[in-house]
């Protein structure tokens, strides 16, 4: 649909002949088109700005060689301030601490928090050998408990027994109960989908964590939301204190924005990928090629 | 209160709230151009200024809001509902199916989605919740075979509407898309007319890839109608506008919560206020 970055700062800055460092004016052209490339890409408006300022301090007085052309100069400038924005060196999931460790996923509605937690405690059978629970704390979304349970099933994994009519922070209890007694390395805690401003979950969500003192809580997000990836993240950290980010639907044809956006916001790594809807389609987090994909290159 | 100009840096303004509500950038672009050519220079207050931008919202979401109409017929009037993974589809065919009954009709459901885990039995849920009978086969099945068997068992039972459900897809799976068009073909072969309406869900939270999907959807489904869900978060959902501007498709619904009354009709002018971040009904 659109010309890329590259082209277009090529387009802007390749026609400055003369040789020295790049001034204020061409860099402040270079920086609107940049501007509309990371809101096309769904990067949240404030994020932009200081992800602007940040290159616009690099590449103003940056020499420009002779043997490369100022574009690319530009978008490498970019390309590398993105990176180091997204998080340069990859965090996995931390299990440094007494078993069992539990794992809390939380997000909005729909975002793959049950089928990201079969995907991990796939990962961590399969490359730690980590023996791990699930279970489903999520009683309001018909069959969500079911779902896990399948999924567990499918993939050898084990899930918390289902007793019906136990809220979620008895289920919280009872799964790190288990946990225990089950001589497992790892429990992993699904809860409900839930919008950050739905007050009473999001007191439900603390009191979860109050119980279970989870030693990671990865905020599970869609990577083809737009704007609104700051007010969730930031919600969600405030409120539980994330420890790390979970991208889905990586598999999707969105240029991931909304990666730059809650990182920026959090502080918080991203950690994994998701990209498929089977159990193993979960990837590290590479941030050169989200930073590639922002940038539509 | 106080008056300001309606210069280019309160112009410059209103496109971030725009860009910030996910118009995207051509949209929030050309809205602020009207406001710049009509209004340009004059005093008015900050509310009146969202005002102004609302109504201009309105005139592009007017057009588009229009209810889904299932006119009587002998056989089933067949709905299919698509949308990628996640986006609301299962949880608004319940809220839909609990519309119709009310209304008196006889409402099928077909669990179209057999790949995800336990998709089937959270249709079934919402077939026991709003009364309405579900045909289900098992898992893994063939979906447009499924969607067939469930046109079938519509027709003999007498129901007024079938509505399938299918499993979420991305639509730049072409193997998943090429699925989704078999489930279409399968459903024309009982019924040449059918489906007769299909429908995408939006999930208000997504960005500037919704244009993708309702092009694709569109595409290769026929997507006749939207309904955009999860409008009760602090997403604003504007690439509605975006996508008024260029489809001109239906929106049918908003979707607000999880339960089975949390489906609305789409108000344009509601919309376009909470938009221009002014109560919905300011
Ligand atoms: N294509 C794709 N689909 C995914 C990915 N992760 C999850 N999904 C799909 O997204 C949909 C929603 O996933 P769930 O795991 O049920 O999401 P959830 O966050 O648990 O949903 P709630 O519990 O209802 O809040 C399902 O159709 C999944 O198969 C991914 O990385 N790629
Ligand atoms: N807050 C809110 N949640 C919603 C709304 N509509 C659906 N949901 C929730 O979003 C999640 C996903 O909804 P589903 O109906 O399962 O979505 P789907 O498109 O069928 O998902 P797949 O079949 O996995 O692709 C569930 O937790 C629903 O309860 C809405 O309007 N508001
Ligand atoms: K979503
Ligand atoms: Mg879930
Ligand atoms: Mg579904």
């Amino acid at each position: 649909m659109f010309e890329n970055l590259s082209e277009r700062l090529s387009g802007i800055l390749d026609k400055l002949t003369r040789r020295g460092a790049l001034s204020e004016a061409d860099v402040g052209e270079a920086m609107r088109e940049v501007r509309r490339a990371l809101i096309e890409a769904d990067v949240a408006l404030d994020v932009v700005r200081s992800f602007t300022d940040k290159v616009r301090n690099r590449a103003v007085g940056h020499e420009v060689l002779r043997s490369v052309t100022p574009g690319q100069q530009v978008i490498k400038i970019v390309h590398d301030q993105l990176v180091e924005m997204l998080g340069s060196t990859a965090r996995p999931i931390d299990l440094e601490a007494p078993a069992p460790v539990c794992i809390m996923m939380v997000g909005l509605q729909g975002s793959g928090k049950t089928t990201t937690t079969a995907k991990i405690g796939k990962r961590l059978g399969d490359r730690h050998k980590a023996k791990t629970l699930l279970a489903s704390l999520d009683t309001r979304r018909p069959a969500a408990q079911e779902q896990l349970r399948v999924l567990g099933e499918q993939n050898s994994i084990d899930t918390l027994p289902i007793v019906v009519g136990q809220t979620p922070t008895q289920i919280a209890e009872r799964a790190m109960t288990a946990g225990r007694l089950g001589g497992y390395d790892v429990v992993i805690l699904d809860t409900a989908g839930r919008t950050h401003i739905d007050e009473p979950l999001m007191l439900e969500m603390a009191e979860i964590k109050k119980i279970s003192k989870p030693h990671e809580i990865l905020l599970v997000a869609d990577a083809l939301t737009g704007q609104d990836a700051v007010n969730l993240a930031k919600s969600f950290d405030q409120r539980v204190g994330i420890t790390g980010i979970v991208l889905t639907r990586m598999d999707g044809d969105g240029r991931g924005g909304a990666a730059l956006s809650m990182r920026a916001v959090t502080g918080k790594p991203i950690k994994l990928v998701g990209t498929g809807e089977k159990a193993d389609a979960l990837e590290d987090f590479d941030p050169a090629r989200i930073a590639g994909r922002i940038l539509g290159m | 209160f106080t008056k300001r100009r309606l210069d280019e840096a309160t112009l410059e303004d209103l496109e971030d709230i725009l860009i910030q509500a996910d118009l995207g950038l051509a949209t929030a672009a050309r809205i602020t151009a009207t406001l710049r050519r009509d209004r340009f220079d004059k005093e008015i207050s900050d509310t009146e200024v969202r005002a102004v931008l609302a109504a201009e919202v309105e005139k592009v979401l007017a057009p588009v809001a229009r209810p889904l109409v299932l006119p009587p017929s002998d056989l089933p009037r067949v709905v299919l509902v698509v949308g990628v993974n996640g986006s609301g589809k299962t949880t608004t065919i319940g809220k839909l199916a609990m519309k119709l009954g009310r209304e008196g009709r006889k409402v099928t459901l077909a669990a179209g989605d057999t790949f995800r885990a336990a998709a089937v039995e959270q249709l079934k849920i919402w077939g026991a919740r709003t009364g309405a009978r579900v045909i289900a086969g098992e898992p893994g099945a063939d979906a447009a075979g499924l969607a067939y068997d469930a046109l079938v068992a519509a027709r003999a039972a007498g129901s007024d509407v079938l509505i399938v459900d299918t499993a979420g897809r991305l639509q730049n799976r072409a193997e998943l898309m090429a699925e989704l068009e078999k489930v279409v073909r399968v459903l024309k072969k009982q019924d040449p007319t059918a489906p007769h309406d299909v429908i995408l869900t939006l999930d208000a939270t997504t960005g500037q890839n919704a244009i993708n999907q309702v092009e694709i959807f569109g595409k290769v489904a026929g997507v006749t109608g939207l309904v955009m869900t999860k409008l009760d978060g602090t997403a604003r959902g504007g690439i509605l506008v975006a996508i008024a501007d260029t489809f001109g498709l239906p929106v049918h619904y908003i979707g607000v919560g999880e339960g089975v009354d949390d489906l609305e009709p789409f108000d344009a002018g509601d919309f376009a206020r909470a938009i221009a971040g002014l109560d919905r009904h300011g």
